[in-house]
């Protein structure tokens, strides 16, 4: 063993190589590897049925692989049963026991179990720490969606394990609640210091809550990166649309970082594919209105077709000259408006920013 | 050190099986005693009336030489066709009428509605004896009514269609309410909307709406008739129907392979309808997946009032058909000297062993409702929640469903055959209470177990889960949660194997004793031996019990709901 490989093994926590499982013909995870450090947030993003449940459920021991391992803390518990592995869980659905009262819900896992004087105290604890004092003897069904999920993850990390699991924690909630309640778990979670992995599709909130986000599609891990890498330099088509709106262009690659789409070269900051075609990618709020028209690169002569206010962004839809067909929406800030009063009809110069525009190959998989 | 090395040596997949930890033990223990138990109960003795019915009575393979025996002789043929004419009529008559009952129920705003139903389901208290011991007392030879058949005679294939129909009934009308139930008020809103009368209406939602349990109502009457013995029994007079026939060649000839074949005949349509049912019921389930409003009555009096005729004229008959034989069990000597007595309750001095086949069949009731209850529970608990021993599991789901396929004259059957058998060590148990108690519950297992599943399933799939990751292991969980929950499901199961227990007949005169008598078999006997007014006396005996249980249950219910409601109730 190299001494580079050995000190990267110790700062991981939970480590997946080559996981498989299959359900007849359908590969649910192909050969996914995946390493998590102690104490990090990571979130599995991915549409349903791109294998992100099959990887936690896994993990937890609630179904088993066809191949590849598991290990926690380096030890392998590839197969053993979830009662041998050191984990709390929280369900979409909560999964609290309706018969029993907040206080028993929680002290459900502690040992010895006769303790109650120490459960008692280790219960108000907890309920202190997700902001649920008091609420000791209601039942669940007395609680609102929000407070059910508090006394879910108070009952999650009573046993203080070493690795939380959520699996689409807050996606039964109200809009505003899940707001507030995903601040508090990211609090929450950096206090404790406990390695936690969450399952969501919504790639918003995995942006917003983890260190390091996991795409996944069709079994696959299609990139690994915090939220900033995930958003700016999509590692594929897939993850480029999956995450955040983007505008895409039909281009011609024409050298080794310049393109041309419709009548216009543009150049890239990075190498355009060596294909023929190539799928040209710009984030909304990158392109940029420019106050007059000046001859630079990237720049194009604009109409504008549309203006819809949207709050904290104006979204314009432009229509390049020069290049048939095509549609560009830009969010613009209302404050660079006000300068500069964009009305529909209008022709606009606007920058399509070199270091901004990504090219993929035509055709990849998406 | 050195199974240290090997162990790293052998692929991951059999290090797991080394590691198999102690919960994962227990529960495949429990899954497989659970198949055992329910083999030796069931499986075994159906296996053993394929293999009486292709021996001859030494013993010896014939093949299909009894089948075909049977199919030349005349009069288990004539038999035959009369079981089928009688159980189509009958299939034909019932699920009209309660459909009929079913939509005034689910359909209109008539007042009492709920004391209809319950007036409805009372033919489920009462053996099947009973309507045919009331038909006795109204229509004959000294019958109340006897004028009005103008000479005919009750004894026969009329008699028996109006005991099957009062038997049947409630099996009927608890379908197709459940059918009618699911149904959508959208649907009908839209058709208003679209200008259609309340006919097309009918004809286009409410119809195609139930069809699927109009026929599974259809086909589970039809098996329950086919595979009746009570009525004609009691009714049949000289037309002879294939239940009898069985009976008498096992009971009454000792011919096994006969019998055993007669009973494979009754048991292929049970066969049948079951996997029809099967196939539909999935059906079934996929054109109800929408969220639907449910449908609520519109004010309507002429509707109301038409309904409110037909229900009082089904109810009166039924009581009619039930009250006849409670109230000649009070009267002296029917139809001479009305004036009321208890003496025909004393069972002095006629057969069929009286009071203790009464508290015989209380106890084998209990018996059955408690161990049944908890096996029942234990068993629709590994189907649902354990995760081990896939197979295991598969297979205890078969086991669970095949009873819905056995008439309990072919358990019955299968019983005397397995039991009976000289060379099976459990063969000190035939003719006891327990063995009696063990073929009750398999007989109605189906349908206990699936009370039991669907209370389960509607609970979250998460909570093993949850317990599995706090280290609690399954059994604890199973008595902290999912038993609590459950329990009004339960005690529905438990009420309903005690009422099947005092009210079946079928499977257990197979194989009672005569020192183990039982209430519902002590009725024929008493009946065969033409102590009528006796035989009246226990069949009222045994619809007292099961109604006074009945209520008791519900008191439990109330009880149990006023507990658990600080957990049940919405915040």
């Amino acid at each position: 063993m190299k001494p580079a490989d050995y000190l990267q093994q110790l700062s991981e926590h939970l480590s997946v190589s080559d996981l498989s499982r299959r359900f007849g013909d359908f590969i649910a995870l192909d050969r996914v590897s995946l390493n998590v450090a102690k104490g990090e947030f990571v979130c599995l993003l991915g549409p349903s049925g791109c294998g992100k449940t099959t990887l936690l459920r896994l993990i937890a021991g609630l179904d088993m692989p066809d191949g590849g391992s598991i290990s926690l803390r380096k030890e392998d518990i590839t197969h053993a049963p979830p009662a041998k592995r050191d984990y709390g869980i929280v369900f979409q659905s909560y999964a609290l026991f309706p018969n029993l009262n907040v206080q028993d819900n929680i002290a459900y896992g502690l040992t010895p179990r006769r303790d109650k004087a120490r459960h008692q105290q280790r219960v108000r604890e907890l309920l202190d720490m997700v902001g649920l004092p008091g609420a000791e003897r209601k039942y669940p069904s007395q609680l609102s969606g929000g407070q059910q999920q508090r006394v879910a993850l108070a009952r999650a990390l009573a046993t203080s394990p070493g690795l939380l699991l959520l699996d689409e924690p807050l996606s039964a909630l109200d809009a505003r609640v899940r707001d507030k309640l995903r601040e508090e778990l990211k609090g929450l979670q950096k206090r404790l210091g406990v390695t936690t992995l969450m399952v969501t599709h919504d790639q918003e909130e995995a942006l917003a809550i983890a260190d390091r986000v996991v795409v996944m599609n069709a079994g696959r891990i299609e990139q690994v990166g915090t939220p900033a890498e995930i958003y700016r330099r999509p590692a594929s088509r897939f993850v480029a649309e999956f995450v955040g709106e983007a505008n895409w262009l039909q281009a011609e690659v024409t050298g080794s970082n310049t393109v041309c789409v419709g009548s216009h070269a543009l150049r890239l900051e990075q190498a355009a594919p060596a294909s023929g075609r190539a799928a040209l990618f710009l984030r909304p709020e990158d392109i940029i209105v420019k106050p007059r028209w000046e001859n630079a690169p990237n720049t194009v002569l604009a109409r504008v077709a549309d203006v819809s206010f949207g709050g904290a962004m104006t979204r314009l839809r432009l229509q390049p000259e020069g290049m048939p067909g095509v549609s560009l929406l830009a969010e613009v800030c209302p404050s660079m408006l006000n300068r500069q009063p964009v009305v529909p009809g209008e022709v606009v110069p606007v920058e399509l920013p070199a270091d901004r525009l990504l090219a993929y190959p035509e055709g990849a998989a998406c | 050190m050195l199974t240290q090395a090997l162990k790293n040596r052998l692929p991951g997949r059999q290090v797991a099986h080394t590691r198999a930890d102690a919960e994962g033990r227990v529960a495949t223990l429990l899954v497989w005693g659970l198949i055992t138990l329910l083999a030796l109960a069931l499986g075994l003795p159906l296996l053993f009336i394929f293999g009486k019915a292709v021996m001859n009575m030494d013993g010896h393979w014939v093949g299909l030489a009894n089948v075909a025996e049977v199919l030349d002789s005349p009069g288990l043929m004539r038999a035959a066709r009369n079981s089928l004419t009688l159980s189509l009529t009958v299939t034909g008559l019932v699920v009209p009428l309660a459909f009929a009952f079913a939509w005034g129920l689910t359909r209109s705003r008539v007042w009492g509605r709920e004391l209809f139903r319950q007036i409805a389901l009372s033919p489920l208290l009462a053996p099947s004896l009973m309507p045919a011991i009331s038909l006795v007392y109204l229509f004959g030879n000294q019958g109340l009514l006897k004028s009005w058949l103008a000479g005919g005679n009750v004894y026969g294939f009329w008699g028996m269609v109006l005991g099957e129909l009062f038997y049947t009934f409630p099996h009927a009308l608890l379908i197709i309410i459940t059918a009618l139930s699911a149904s959508d008020a959208r649907l009908y809103e839209a058709g208003r909307v679209l200008g259609a009368g309340a006919l097309r209406r009918f004809f286009t939602i409410t119809l195609p709406g139930v069809r699927y349990g109009l026929v599974s109502a259809g086909l589970v009457v039809f098996t329950l008739v086919i595979t009746d013995f009570g009525v004609p029994k009691v009714v049949g007079g000289d037309v002879n129907v294939l239940a009898v026939e069985a009976f008498k060649q096992v009971v009454g000839q000792q011919n096994f392979p006969r019998g055993a074949v007669v009973g494979l005949m009754l048991l292929l349509p049970a066969v049948l309808s079951f996997f029809v049912e099967r196939r539909m019921a999935r059906r079934q389930q996929a054109a109800l997946t929408a969220r639907a409003v449910p449908f609520a009555p519109a004010r309507s009096f002429g509707r109301d009032l038409a309904v409110l005729a037909m229900l009082l004229l089904i109810s009166a008959l039924l009581l009619l058909l039930l009250g006849v034989g409670v109230g000649a069990s009070f009267i002296k000597y029917w139809p001479y000297d009305l004036s009321f007595t208890l003496s025909h309750y004393q069972f002095d001095n006629v057969d069929g062993g009286g009071w203790s086949a009464y508290f015989n069949s209380l106890k084998m009731s209990a018996a059955a409702a408690l161990c049944g209850t908890m096996l029942v529970f234990v068993g629709a608990y590994s189907c649902e929640k354990l995760k081990v021993a896939p197979v295991g599991r598969a297979l205890l789901r078969f086991f669970a469903m095949l009873p819905m396929a056995v008439p309990g004259l072919v358990l019955g059957l299968g019983y005397v055959f397995f039991f009976n058998h000289p060379a099976n060590p459990l063969n000190f148990l035939y003719g006891s209470l327990t063995l009696m108690t063990v073929c009750t519950i398999a007989h109605f297992y189906t349908t206990a177990h699936l009370t039991a599943a669907t209370a389960l399933k509607q609970l979250d799939g998460e909570f093993e889960a949850v317990a599995a990751s706090l280290k609690v292991p399954f059994w604890i969980t199973m008595r902290r949660v999912t038993l609590p929950v459950c329990l009004p499901a339960l005690l529905d199961v438990a009420r309903f194997l005690f009422v099947s227990a005092m009210t079946t007949l079928s499977a257990l005169i197979f194989i009672m004793s005569p020192e183990n008598s039982l209430a519902a078999v002590s009725i024929i006997t008493m009946d065969d031996a033409g102590d009528t007014a006796a035989a009246a006396a226990m069949a009222t005996l045994i619809v007292l019990t099961s109604g006074g249980v009945s209520l008791l249950v519900l008191g439990l219910e109330k009880l149990l709901g006023r507990q658990s409601q600080r957990w049940r109730a919405p915040r």
